[in-house]
């Protein structure tokens, strides 16, 4: 183990921004045999379509349909195409009355040609923008924040976020890491990265504001 | 030094040696601190790096105009053997480029298929004309041919929409554009302007962006504004901290293949690009589109740009097959007393217009603060719009009336098929000259952008792409065309290329009956085991251009660029076979 350290320690100082390094090196693994006999079939990784982050975004966040912030939300996601056309490709078109295909923005009136339409539910620079806005906006929400803190501190609210029992730590990150990623044993150094997110964040609500917004920017919590 | 102090320390390049928490932590450090930021702040601003070295610019004639008028040369040897119809007459020829007195002749003018000789090559007699260019100037169109490679013969399918996605997606795997996108990282790698989805394909999931929108800068980019105040859009603090979690995650992840590994760099990109100021992007969209609308307008109808004996001309329509026009199956035909007044001058391009307008801004950054550029960019409609935009006056069209009310019809179609010779010369030299001014606008442009290779301009990467869905056959009577998809014509625009350069083998005598003529059909080449070029023949070409591999690998190029950089061809000489 350790002489793996030396030597990576060695080839990052003398080779610098250069470096190229094999993943492997990192884990204690052993080189995988050929993977000839065994290799797995491989599914292409996918993101979710727009209602899939609404759905899970309105699940996570305990947002009630029907409510303004329901309607914010499908603004911002849902009629977002940025986060790729519906999951559904039966409610993505519909055949219009004697003139063949009708967008489903078009149909429901909404967005009617005014966002740029990300042709597939995949990932792009415009889907994280966009995820990065919607995070910011509903965590910067006491509402909200009480809401997702509720999920891992039952009772929390950000008048008593104060209190020592609150205070981020490994093990309530994790509960946190696990809001997002359901089906997902998180790494300890993943937890650690961001537990230091709310480190030295002297206000108590602002840390694990910082915290939650940290995990909802990953990306990859849109896979399906 | 507690763990986070230690990262920011090895970020700056410090301290990190003797204090170790863990290698992926070390490593994830470096990267941040000099690799990761520096190649994304490289490539966001078009900067160094192989992966955005190249830009593709498809532009679809959709719709499929006859091409022997402007890129279909038909005898670029100047005396290749050549044939007007099954009986040689130029009387009753669609293949005509420009008119001349002829006592013989319709109102005392015939057709011909003349030529104009630019770099030693022979092109067709349109480019002996001007074409306009910005601030009411104008420059020789032979200018344009200086960075011209036409490939002709080039076998495709029949059917409009389909074979319109073959030259851009041939197979079933990734499209050309998918092919760039995937080697990008800049911000939108991909758009496609009122094109058609299936034209387009990655396999790393890199997603096309349709800008069929109004104004497709601004919303485009629409996405990024208005998050300046984010908290993860801080570089220091907890900006930092998150993405080094994210960094920490992506790493993770990655080795479980539970994520895109790209979607880190473009999370690291849309940050980038929120933290910019555009500036006014309505209003750089708004000139940019003026500028083009009025370069198309003035193809049109300005009285200097048009050749006195192609559009130009002051004569009469006659009641046959040359001034034939359509309306929803109804003939007539023209019968005005001047060919240079029968486009209206409110006829627009706006596709066009549009298309060229976010071209020049995702391909040179348009002069505004922006990083956001496409390494693709997909055609968008041309002569289809020509189709529609014409509103002929039905003064114009005495024979033709309207079944449906009786009255004379008000507008009249100039679909290929059932237009006449000459006044589908006057509308392609029109059509052509409006294309052929904003590719040169375009080229001005790119010229004025550094290559990330030293000494070479961006043009000098680019390859703009010009095709349909097949090129047009000649009708033997003068009476208009077929789906000519036994002889395609596909085009390169390049800094690559150095001087008009034909490729590619005609049949003298076209296959099919009532179409004897020379107007384009493909012979066997011989660097191409004697076989008739295919599409995968054009799409390698370009492929190898922008050091793509192939999406057909089993076909040939025309040309492959030689080790200056420069475009070599491959096949020899263009040929007419008998």
């Amino acid at each position: 183990m350790w002489s793996k350290r030396i030597l990576l320690i060695l080839m990052v100082f003398t080779e610098g921004c250069t470096i190229k390094v094999s993943p492997l090196l990192f884990s204690d693994e052993k080189p995988r045999e050929s993977a000839r006999t065994s290799e797995p079939v491989r599914v292409e990784a996918r993101y979710g379509g727009r209602a899939y982050v609404e759905s899970t975004l309105k699940e996570i966040f305990k947002v009630q349909e029907g409510t303004p912030e329901a309607e914010a939300l499908q603004d911002s996601v849902y009629f977002n195409r940025d986060f790729g056309d519906g999951f559904d490709i039966y409610a993505a078109s519909q055949k219009g009355e004697g003139a063949g295909y009708v967008h489903e923005f078009t149909r429901l009136g909404k967005g009617t040609g005014e966002s740029a339409r990300i042709q597939q539910a995949q990932g792009s620079p415009m889907r994280f923008a966009a995820t990065m806005k919607v995070c910011e906006a509903l965590l910067d929400q006491d509402v909200r924040l009480t809401a997702v803190m509720d999920r891992i501190h039952p009772g929390w609210t950000v008048a008593e976020a104060g209190r020592p029992e609150f205070q981020p730590n490994r093990q309530a990150v994790s509960a946190a890491y696990q809001v997002f990623y359901r089906t997902e044993d998180p790494d300890p150094d993943v937890i650690q990265a961001i537990l230091d997110v709310g480190t030295n964040e002297t206000r108590a609500a602002t840390a694990w504001r910082n915290i939650w917004k940290t995990i909802c920017y990953s990306t990859h919590w849109q896979m399906i | 030094m507690n763990r986070r102090k230690f990262l920011q320390a090895s970020m700056r390049g410090i301290g990190g040696a003797l204090l170790i928490p863990s290698p992926l932590n070390l490593f994830l450090s470096n990267v941040i601190g000099c690799y990761s930021h520096r190649a994304l702040a490289e490539t966001l601003s078009g900067g160094a790096g192989y992966d955005d070295r190249y830009r593709l610019i498809s532009i679809s004639l959709a719709g499929a105009p006859a091409r022997w008028g402007f890129d279909g040369a038909l005898q670029p040897g100047g005396n290749d053997p050549f044939r007007y119809n099954g009986q040689n007459s130029r009387k009753e020829s669609m293949l005509i480029t420009k008119l001349t007195p002829d006592s013989d002749g319709i109102n005392g003018v015939l057709g011909s298929y003349a030529t104009h000789e630019v770099g030693g090559v022979h092109l067709p007699h349109l480019w002996s004309g001007k074409i306009a260019t910005p601030n009411q100037g104008s420059t020789s169109m032979s200018n344009l041919a200086s960075n011209l490679l036409i490939m002709r013969g080039v076998r495709t399918r029949d059917g409009h929409s389909l074979s319109a996605g073959l030259p851009l997606n041939p197979g079933t795997g990734d499209s050309l554009g998918g092919l760039m996108a995937g080697r990008s990282k800049l911000a939108i790698p991909s758009i496609g302007y009122h094109s058609d989805a299936r034209y387009y394909q990655s396999s790393k999931g890199i997603p096309e962006t349709n800008a069929e929108i109004n104004n497709p800068i601004s919303t485009l980019l629409s996405g990024f504004a208005s998050g300046a105040n984010l908290v993860g859009l801080s570089e220091t603090g907890v900006g930092e901290k998150m993405d080094l979690a994210l960094q920490m995650m992506k790493e993770k992840a990655g080795s479980l293949s539970r994520m895109v590994p790209i979607s880190y760099e473009q999370r690291l990109a849309a940050k980038k690009l929120m933290k910019l100021s555009y500036g006014d992007l309505t209003g750089a969209y708004a000139s940019l589109y003026s500028k083009y609308k009025t370069l198309i307008s003035r193809s049109f109808t300005e009285a200097g740009l048009k050749l006195s004996d192609v559009d130009g001309v002051a004569i009469a329509g006659a009641e046959t097959n040359p001034f034939k026009v359509e309306s929803d199956g109804l003939y007539g035909y023209y019968k005005g007393q001047n060919l240079s007044t029968m486009i209206p001058g409110s006829t627009l391009l706006k596709y066009l217009a549009e298309g060229m307008a976010v071209t020049e801004f995702m391909m040179t950054g348009g002069g505004v603060k922006s990083a956001s550029n496409a390494p693709f960019l997909e055609g968008f409609s041309c002569f289809s719009n020509v189709v529609a935009g014409v509103s002929l006056q039905a003064s114009s069209f005495p024979g033709v009336e309207d079944a449906s009310d009786g009255g004379a019809i008000q507008r009249i179609s100039l679909d290929g098929h059932k237009s006449g010779s000459i006044v589908q010369m006057v509308v392609c030299a029109a059509y052509f000259r409006a294309i052929s001014s904003c590719i040169y606008e375009l080229i001005t442009q790119l010229k004025k952008i550094p290559s990330t290779v030293p000494g070479r301009s961006r043009f000098d990467d680019t390859v703009i792409y010009l095709g349909s869905e097949f090129a047009r056959d000649a009708n033997d009577d003068a009476s208009g065309t077929g789906h000519g998809w036994k002889g395609a014509v596909f085009s390169i625009f390049s800094g690559m290329v150095k001087s008009p350069t034909v490729l590619g083998n005609i049949q003298v005598t076209g296959s099919d009956e009532g179409k004897r003529n020379t107007w384009g059909e493909g012979a066997p080449v011989k660097a191409f085991t004697n076989q008739v070029a295919g599409i995968g023949n054009v799409v390698s070409t370009v492929a190898g251009l922008l050091d793509l591999p192939s999406p057909t690998r089993n076909s040939a190029p025309f040309a492959k660029k030689g080790p200056n950089g420069w475009i070599e061809t491959t096949i020899g000489e263009a040929e007419n076979v008998e």
